[in-house]
């Protein structure tokens, strides 16, 4: 089965939720890296749907243009 | 004779039926009274302005009211009445009073209100999640309009590296195809509202048409159930339409709906700075917090062992003490017993009894005299005294 793709909001609510859990503390030191390197994936993904044009969006364009 | 005969004012109120500017900029019309249905005319008149009043009162009209004096519209005019032979009877405007047309306009719009409200439809497109990335942007517009292409330049030019993927559903945005037109592209929208996050309707910026367009029972119904939220720009300064009221978000000019989105995407690009300050606060805090705890552990650890070497040290002192009074005592009755020995010793010795005087006699085979019994008369005897011996006979 193919993997549902990630949304923005989906993005975003997995980051609010790593964000408390570092806040409060509630991360095992062993894990920390790779919490931090799943976040710094997920902050790249929001942002790159902020400020880039989705894929799909360029092959329409492209095919139109 | 008949302009001298009826020479007094009068305020009439109707609909125009027809009006338009002629040649020379006067205007012409004509306004009918319809019955409470609204269907049937019962009463029609022409009416004129002369391009010099016309000038002035449109003006001002279209200023406090953003309405034009157009076809359909209700008004309530100061009249005189006129009569030309060639063209026969005529009301000449002298004055408009606008705030009747507001009002009238406003009690439509409030009918149209309350028929959605009545339907249950009113809050639907505002009751709409508004998505936190507003990214995909359908356009309800005119192709041609300078507001289209202002709302297109500050979106592409925003200064925060946004992108926006904007596509124009093109429909008529001014005179009486208003409704169908933005109903068409609306809908076109619907069918393919996953591709789309948000609608913007937006009209061109500075057009001073016909804002009572927008004010259709069946435009609002569509706006309000749009499946995807609707932000509409078509706003005037002083006035809005129904759909300011039904859909999610409304701002008064195409560029406000363009800073509107780039506001959103700013707002989801600060948001995502502090996700990211507060993680790295959370893991220095978690850092430290972890610092304080092995600087604790190292204390405690290396604490403990000097701490039990301490006990120990005491427990040795206290040993060695014990050993040293026990060394102590046993010296010290030894020396009391050596002192008793030699006493008991001294009292025992020999020579010493003999200096005292006493004398140890012995018979001649060496046996050492205890008693008188053995002895024999003129048997030999040797008395050991201090100083020597001494050679006798048993005389007696």
């Amino acid at each position: 089965m193919k993997e549902k793709e990630l949304t923005y909001e989906a993005a975003m609510e997995r980051l609010e939720k790593q964000a408390r859990e570092m806040e409060n503390g509630d991360v095992a030191i062993d894990q920390l890296a790779v919490k931090l390197k799943d976040a710094q994936q997920l902050l790249q993904f929001c942002k790159d749907k902020l400020t880039k044009a989705d894929e799909e969006v360029r092959k329409l364009l492209d095919e139109q243009g | 004779m008949l302009e001298s005969s009826i020479d007094e004012e009068y305020w009439v109120e109707g609909e125009f039926a027809d009006a338009s500017v002629g040649f020379g900029g006067h205007f012409y019309g004509e306004m009918v009274q319809k019955d409470e249905q609204g269907r049937n005319i019962v009463a029609r008149a022409r009416v004129t302005c002369w391009a010099r009043n016309y000038n002035i009162i449109s003006l001002r009209f279209q200023k406090e009211t953003g309405e034009t004096l157009r076809r359909g519209l209700h008004v309530k005019l100061l009249v005189k009445v006129t009569f030309h032979e060639q063209y026969g009877y005529a009301l000449n405007i002298l004055d408009v009073d606008s705030s009747f047309t507001l009002g009238d306009m406003a009690r439509r719009r409030k009918e149209i209100l309350a028929q959605l409200q009545q339907d249950g439809i009113i809050n639907d497109n505002k009751e709409l999640p508004l998505p936190s990335l507003l990214k995909h942007i359908a356009v309800v517009s005119s192709a041609g309009a300078a507001g289209y292409g202002d709302f297109c330049d500050q979106l592409e030019q925003n200064d925060y590296g946004l992108f926006f993927h904007h596509h124009l559903f093109p429909a008529v945005m001014q005179g009486t195809n208003v409704e169908e037109s933005v109903m068409t592209a609306l809908a076109a929208i619907a069918d393919e509202a996953d591709c789309w996050d948000c609608v913007v309707i937006i009209r061109g910026g500075g057009a001073t048409g016909d804002l009572s367009d927008f004010d259709s029972y069946p435009l609002a119904a569509a706006v309000a159930q749009m499946p995807i939220p609707v932000i509409v720009g078509i706003g005037h300064e002083r006035d809005e339409t129904v759909l300011d009221f039904v859909a999610h978000v409304r701002v008064k000019t195409p560029t406000a709906a363009a800073a509107f989105l780039i506001d959103n995407g700013v707002q989801q690009l600060s948001r995502l700075d502090d996700i990211q300050n507060r993680m790295i606060q959370g893991v220095s805090l978690l850092c430290e917090r972890q610092q304080r705890y092995i600087e604790q552990l190292t204390v405690r650890l290396t604490s403990a062992p000097s701490k039990l070497l301490l006990t120990e040290q005491h427990h040795l002192e206290i040993l060695q003490n014990r050993h040293m009074q026990a060394a102590r005592f046993m010296l010290q009755n030894a020396k009391l017993q050596l002192q008793n020995l030699e006493t008991r010793y001294v009292a025992l010795d020999p020579v010493l009894q003999l200096k005292r005087g006493f004398s140890l006699t012995y018979t001649a085979d060496g046996q050492l005299l205890r008693s008188t019994k053995d002895l024999h008369y003129g048997e030999p005897l040797i008395t050991r005294l201090a100083d020597g011996t001494v050679k006798s006979e048993v005389t007696q």
